[in-house]
Parts: C-alpha cells; structure tokens; sequence
C-alpha cells in the first residue's frame, strides 16, 4: 500500500518536473501585463488574450509559423527519401565499405555545428541563398542523416532476408524491390524517423539564425530568441509565443509517444 | 525443360569455402535433391544456380549456355522458399501475380493464368486474404503458387517442407511428387531429411563441408555408398559400420573369424564393413554363417522392430520383422549377410570396392 | 572476373550516394573549410586573408576566455551527464513498471525533449528572472540567478539538465528491458533486498546502455550551444561562455573567422577524443 502510494507520488513529482514550467508559461501567458510583475497571485485573476494578440501584432508570427513548417517538412521529406535509399542499401545490397561509410555517418554528429557554420556560411552567402529557405533545408537534413540512416538501417535489417531474395526472383530490379517490398513493410519506421527528423528540425536554432536574415525566412525558433524588444522584454508575449510554439509539439509527442521512444531505441540500440 | 550444369563452382566468404570445386549435372526435366546437414552448402548452391549468389569460381549452364553473369530473373527460374517468403502487405491474388506484373504480363493474362495455379493448388477462396490470416500449409502453397504461376525453367526448392509438421509433411510430399510428374519441369530440391530425398527425387546428391560425395539414383546412393558419411547418412536406422581384417577368404571381426563369401578375395588389410540393419538376420538357417551376439535393447515400431546388438564389443542394429520374438540379454547367432556389404577404407572412409 | 557487374552490385553504391553526397558537400567538406580557416587570420571585413599555421592554436593554448570557456563546457558537460544519468537511472526504474497511464507518463516525460531549446529557455529565463521569477517567490530569495556571475552557471545547469534527462530516461528505459526477468526472481527467491538486486543482477545489464547514454550526451553536451545562447548568451562577465558560444562570438561578432575555427576545430578534436575513450570503454568491456 505504502509502496504505491510512493510510487503515485513519485509519478506527480516526475509530472510536475517536466510539465510544470510549461504549465507555469501556460498561466503567464493569460495574465494581464499588470499582474505579470507581482507575485503573488499565481493564478492570473482576469484571464485576457491580449499576449496572444500581440504576439502576431508587431511580427509576422504566423509567418514565422509557416517558414518552421516549411523547414521542417521539407527536411523530414528530403531526410526520409534520401535516407531511406541509403539506409536500404546499407541493410540489403552489397556495398564496399559499408562499415565506412557508417562510420562516417556516426562522425558526422560529432562534428560541432559552430565548426561547419562560418563556412557554410560563406557559401551559402556566395551562392546567394542567404536568406532562403532552401538552404537551412539542405542543411538540416544533411545534419538529420546520419540519425536517419542509422534508425532506419535497423529497421530495414528486421526485414527478413528471404522477402528480398524472392523479389530478386520474381524479377525486382533493386530500386523496385525497395519500393514495392522494403518501404511499404519499413513504414513503421519511416513514420518514426520522420517524427524525430521533423522535431529536430522544427527546434534547429544555429543554423537559422545565420542562414535567415530577415521576416521573409525567419523559423520559429530564431524569432523567439530574438524577442526581447530594447528595453522592456515583453514577458507575457514571450510566454504567449512559448505556448503556441509547445503545444503543437505535446499535440504531437502525445499522439506518437509510442513511436518516437521505438524510433530513438531502435537507432541507439546498436 | 532444362538441363542445368554446374562446372567447378566454388564459392568463398572471406576464408571460408562455403562450395568447393562442385560439379553437378541435373537433366533436362529430372528431380534432383541436394542432400545433406546444415551447413554443408545445399543451400548456397541453390542459390548460386538461381543467381542469388554469385560464385567465386565455375560457371553454371542452362542448357549449354553460360548464366553465371545473370540474374535470377534473366535465368528464368523459380524459388520455393522454407520461410515462404510471401509478401506480407499483399494479398494472396497480389503475392501470386507479383511475379508477372513484374514482367509486364497484360492483366486479363495475369488474372487467368493467377486464378489457374489458384485452382490448382485449392488456394482459390484465399485469394484476397493476407498471408498473415493463412495457415502453415496454405502459405505454402502460396509460396508454390507463386513459382508455378511464372512457368519458369527450373524450380528450386530450399527445404519448403521443414516449417510443416508431420502430416502436411507427408502430404505435400506428395503433391510435389504428382506436381513434377505433372508439369515435367526441372526440379532441384535442398533438404536435409534424407527419406524426402530418397521419396521424392529420381536422383540425388550427398554434399558435405561443400562437397559433392555422391550423385546418384536412390538406389545407387542406397546399396552402393560412395563413402561412410553417406553410408551412415542415407537410411535410417544408419548403416552398420565394423571394423575388420580381411585376409585371402577370411574375414577376421572382432576376434571371430568367418569365411568372407562374396567379398573381393584378392584384398588384403584392414577394412570397415559396411552391413544394412535388414540385411541382418537374427537366428538364421543352419547352412549360414553366423555369429554368437547379446540383444541389448529390442525397440518395436509396430511392423517391425529394431534389435540391438553387443557383436564382440561392437554395437550392431538389425531390422526384423514382427514375427521374431527377441528379448533383451538375449544369446544369439547373427548372419551378418556379407553378400549385401560394403567395404571401406578405414582411414579415408571411401569405398573399396566397385 | 567478371567483366558484367550484376545490378544489384551496382544498385548499393549508387543508393547510398546521394546521402554521401550531401554529407560530404555540406558537412565533411565545410568541416575541413573550417581546419583550413583555422590556419589563417581570416577577417573579410577588415579585408584581412592570410596564413599563419598554427598561430590560432598556439595563442588558443594562452588565451584566458578560452580556458575559461573550456572549463565552464567541462562544468556543463560532465557534471550535468552525471546529473542526468542519475535522474534518467531513476525515472527509468520509475516508468520500467507497467502502469495505467504509462503512455501518458512517457509522453509528459517527453515533452522537454520535444520542445525547441529557445522555448525551453525562455521558460527558465522566466522562472529564474530576479524580480518576477517563481523559483525566488517559491524560495523566498531574490538572487539573480541568470545575472549573477557565480550562479549563472548553474542556472544554466539546471535547464540543460531538465531538458535532456528525458533522453537518458528513455535509453535507460530500453536498457533495463534487458534484464532477464528470472534473474531477477532468482535473486527475489535469494532474499535479496531492491538495492541489492539492483547493484548486482540489474547494473551489470544495464552496462552498454548506461555507456551508450554516457557517450551519445557527452558528445553532445561538449557543443552546446543553443541553451547558453537564449538564457545568458554567454555571460555574465563570460561565466557561462561554452567552446562553442566564444566560436560563435568571434566567428558573427569580432568577425574573426580563422581564430573562431580555431576554436570549433579544438572542440572537435576533444570531442573525438572523448568519444575514442568512451568506445575504447565500451569494446573494453565487451571483450
């Protein structure tokens, strides 16, 4: 008895440790300016929606929304094809060097972004793409390779030999088996690795804020870092475009839990 | 209708010789079995003759035409696989056209020609089921569905009847047997139960460690073993094996010497008789030579009964039939019906005798 | 051989090139961009392009704010991968129970992970402001957490730390269901007690996954960035500055590019060499 009780209490203790400030965001947001600055009361006394107005007055919020769709969508699309070819191959088909390349793969995340920055930056610069979309796309999902490849790799291998050897059979050419066979029986897993690539993208912060310069390319997540006005930081907006900015995420982590904890397993478990 | 030559093959993993030098001839529209224990390379021959595999050395020829360079598809030929390989997100109409849609068969083609094998293999309700929602045996004859709907030169079975158990087993060793009588194509099937090769093949071949010991009719591989791997491995209860000493006429085994009737009288040195458990006779007729032995152990099967035997410190097992009443610490006389035996050598285990 | 290769042969590289090929263009070739700008005083702005060799590095080796931002990343990194590991050990055992509304504790537990490092900081940010943070109401103190030059530091610990234990969670999580569970009972049956169990049948299980965590977090915590930059950016007076946040600094605000690759280069290498220990740790104890 004991014993559960502890254990339920444990379980409210771990809640209010990781929603807990979000929570807290989530009440700041609905407090009216005036009672922003004292403490107490906790619990705003007339709630108002005036931040959440502000957030999109002033700023091009909602375009700031559709850039980081944009960025993440694409990175997961360009992640997910490319990844998944490669990821194939590496689990089915003959090649030399497999071992290589995966380890190039894996040493690629240890790269620090800092490093590949200034550089890219310069080119990116000299290409003229400063300040496009195109190329945080093509960066983010080069950076979200190596975690793809790796996830799906694993699940490609799960599929039995056999089913591969009978689509030889049959008559596949490679790129046929891998359409027709492997991807529709990998679907599980493309759905995962495209969960976590979407999430890393959507949350990408170095790169954005050096490839974007202006409102036509900012993501999200530059524009909240940027936030701060001069001289008076507007906590309840900050709080406003927190909790927007969250609650597609929880949307998203509560509907596919299951399937983000099989995909960051199934890549980690090596 | 093919005929498929395998001409020193071998095939290497790194340092090991999954297939050494094989040399093999299957006819034109012969049943073939490549027999023998796990790991002995049947399987990856199969896959060298479909094209799965490529091998490291030799040649393979459809019809005197070098393959070796093509694929599974170009080579036209068909595999049975022992996990069935069916696709699990089609259904049963998809798995068995998946083949000729491949090959850009028109579709009223595909449909006839899929709902044909369908019928004959009685999967025809199943059509649009999914190979999760089938039984054993009915995947199976998906599996089968899927190779005879392509009409293919060769078939090439990878022990499709392991996943079976013992009734379907025996069914569907049947239904192949009538299905090549039937279709009258090319078939080479891997196992490593020798009754099914030994029922189902007009030849078979014994590999061991990548080699090929012995091809030959059952009969041949039966009676007449190239060797004492394939002595002891081809029938069951296996194949007696003593040592002896053959000296002129006279055969000196365990101590006990015998006039050696219908043995090579010229060879001379010690020797491994090779005798059948049913060429055993326990008790025979006054005129037979025979041996005093002790029955250890009598196990009876119904239509007849195996008997073990202590033969002057050698463990023998005979076959009698169910009218011979036998007791354990028995005394008796063994005719060892030397007419019938074997001779090998007892270093290399090869055949003596022609 | 054979003068033919069949076409699966060919299907596997050309497969795996257009990843290749992204990787090295976009990831490879700017890393080593970055090993050459680090060899030259590079500073476009002042029109400045010129080689050095190993000046950068050797004025690395005796520039104070760079020791310091390599003790304040070692603070970070090592005492905060401890931290979570802890934590994550334990909430792994907590959640390794099956319970109703598991899933919905999974995805609560997820949530910090999930979301962007810029909202979680704002949210610390929030919470930790001397005036109208929470944490001061709650604690009954008004420090500047954030301002403070011997606090900042551990402010930012502690934000790190609450957005990625959950990532430890998890892969501890996975561990622990290694465990053979008639171990387990044995052990029960044995009379041992939970701590016991837990240090005798459960740890030596949970070894790979534990080295994993340890590994994949260190790598990762040595190049922060994102959290240092929204909470303090860096200060006060450079207390919280990481490798990567005095790299970023020189390379978009003193416009140095050469002595900010450098910078990056050196956390490369020691992250490298970081991980060449731990993988030497990990085959160590495989064998």
């Amino acid at each position: 008895m004991i014993r559960r009780a502890a254990l339920w209490g444990a379980m409210l203790l771990v809640l209010a440790w990781s929603l807990g400030p979000f929570l807290w965001q989530g009440l700041t947001s609905l407090k009216p300016t005036g009672e922003l600055s004292r403490l107490p009361p906790i619990l705003p006394t007339a709630p108002t929606l005036d931040h959440y107005r502000g957030v999109f007055e002033g700023r091009p919020f909602a375009r700031y929304l559709l850039n980081s769709a944009a960025v993440a969508g694409g990175t997961t699309l360009l992640a997910l094809a490319v990844g998944s070819l490669a990821a194939f191959a590496l689990a089915r088909l003959p090649v030399p060097g497999r071992r290589l390349i995966l380890g190039l793969f894996l040493s690629i995340t240890m790269f620090p972004p800092i490093a590949t920055v200034s550089p890219l930056y310069l080119g990116v610069r000299a290409l003229g793409l400063r300040d496009t979309l195109f190329a945080l796309i093509v960066v983010d999902t080069t950076f979200a390779l190596p975690l793809a490849v790796w996830v799906l790799t694993g699940f490609f291998r799960e599929i039995p030999e056999d089913l591969h050897r009978a689509a030889r059979v049959d008559g596949c050419t490679p790129f046929q088996a891998f359409r027709r066979v492997h991807l529709p029986l990998a679907a599980p897993g493309l759905f995962a690795t495209g969960i976590l690539v979407f999430i890393a993208a959507w949350n990408e912060l170095l790169f954005a804020l050096t490839f974007t310069a202006t409102d036509r390319s900012r993501t999200v997540p530059v524009a909240l870092a940027l936030f701060p006005g001069l001289h008076e930081v507007p906590w309840g907006e900050i709080a406003a475009a927190s909790v927007i900015v969250t609650i597609p995420l929880v949307v998203l982590v509560l509907l596919f839990q299951r399937r983000i904890v099989s995909g960051l397993l199934s890549g980690a478990v090596k | 209708m093919t005929e498929v030559r395998v001409e020193g093959v071998t095939r290497r993993f790194g340092n090991v010789e999954a297939l050494r030098g094989v040399d093999l001839t299957i006819a034109s529209g012969e049943f073939l079995s490549l027999v023998g224990s796990s790991g002995c390379g049947k399987s990856t021959l199969l896959h060298v003759i479909a094209g799965l595999e490529r091998a490291s050395e030799g040649t393979v020829r459809f019809d005197g035409v070098d393959v070796s360079a093509l694929s599974p598809r170009e080579r036209d030929v068909a595999v049975v696989f022992q996990t069935y390989a069916l696709y699990p997100h089609m259904s049963v109409f998809d798995n068995l056209g998946f083949p000729l849609r491949m090959s850009r068969v028109p579709r009223e083609e595909l449909r006839r020609r899929v709902r044909e094998t369908a019928e004959l293999l009685r999967i025809d309700d199943l059509l649009s089921r999914r190979p999760r929602e089938l039984s054993g045996g009915q995947r199976q004859r998906v599996a089968l569905g899927r190779a005879i709907v392509r009409r293919p030169r060769v078939f090439l079975f990878d022990e499709p009847l392991s996943n079976l158990d013992a009734r379907l087993r025996l069914e569907t060793r049947a239904e192949l047997k009538r299905l090549h009588e039937q279709l009258r194509t090319t078939f080479i099937y891997v196992t490593h139960d020798q009754t099914e090769a030994m029922t189902l093949s007009q030849r078979l071949a014994v590999l061991r460690a990548g080699e090929v010991l012995q091809v030959g009719t059952p009969e041949e591989v039966y009676r007449r073993p190239a060797d004492t791997f394939v002595a002891t491995f081809v029938g069951s209860p296996p194949m007696n094996l003593i040592p002896a000493r053959l000296d002129g006429g006279r055969l000196a085994v365990g101590g006990v010497e015998l006039p050696a009737g219908g043995l090579p009288p010229s060879f001379r040195g010690d020797v491994l008789i090779g005798l059948r458990p049913e060429d055993l006779a326990l008790r025979p007729g006054p005129g037979e030579p025979a041996m005093p032995a002790t029955v250890t152990l009598v196990e009876p099967l119904g239509p007849e009964s195996y008997v073990h035997l202590d033969f002057a410190g050698h463990a023998l097992v005979a076959r009698v039939g169910p009218d011979v009443p036998v007791r354990a610490g028995e005394r008796l006389r063994v005719s060892l019906g030397l007419g019938a035996a074997s001779l090998f050598d007892p270093e290399t285990g090869r055949r003596l005798q022609t | 051989m054979r003068p033919v290769l069949a076409r699966e042969e060919r299907a596997g590289p050309a497969f795996v090139t257009p990843a290749l090929a992204l990787i090295a263009g976009v990831a490879l070739v700017p890393m080593l961009g970055a090993f050459w700008l680090s060899l030259h005083r590079e500073m476009p702005v002042f029109r400045i392009s010129r080689f050095v060799g190993l000046d950068n590095f050797a004025f690395l080796l005796r520039d104070p704010r760079f020791l310091k931002s390599l003790g304040n990343t070692a603070y970070l990194t090592f005492l905060g991968v401890a931290i979570e590991t802890a934590l994550g050990l334990g909430l792994a055992l907590l959640l390794h129970r099956s319970f109703p509304g598991r899933g919905l504790a999974r995805a609560a537990l997820l949530v910090p992970w999930a979301v962007p490092t810029v909202v979680s900081g704002r949210l610390w940010e929030w919470i930790l402001n001397p005036s109208y943070g929470i944490l001061n109401h709650v604690l009954g103190t008004d420090l500047n957490w954030l301002g403070h030059p011997s606090l900042a530091i551990h402010a930012v610990l502690l934000a790190d730390v609450w957005k990625t234990t959950p990532f430890a969670a998890l892969l501890l999580l996975a561990g622990l269901q290694v465990v053979p569970r008639d171990l387990l009972q044995a052990a029960r049956v044995d009379g041992a007690g939970a701590a016991r169990t837990f240090f005798h049948v459960t740890l030596p299980f949970l070894r790979p996954a534990l080295l994993v965590v340890l590994l994949f977090r260190t790598l990762d915590s040595f190049r922060i960035f994102d959290v240092v930059y929204v909470l303090t950016g860096g200060g006060p007076a450079n207390t919280t500055e990481t490798l990567s946040v005095y790299a970023y600094k020189l390379t978009f605000s003193t416009l140095d590019f050469g002595y900010g690759s450098a910078v990056a280069a050196v956390t490369f290498l020691c992250v490298l060499g970081l991980s060449l220990v731990y993988v030497r740790l990990l085959v160590g104890r495989r064998a």
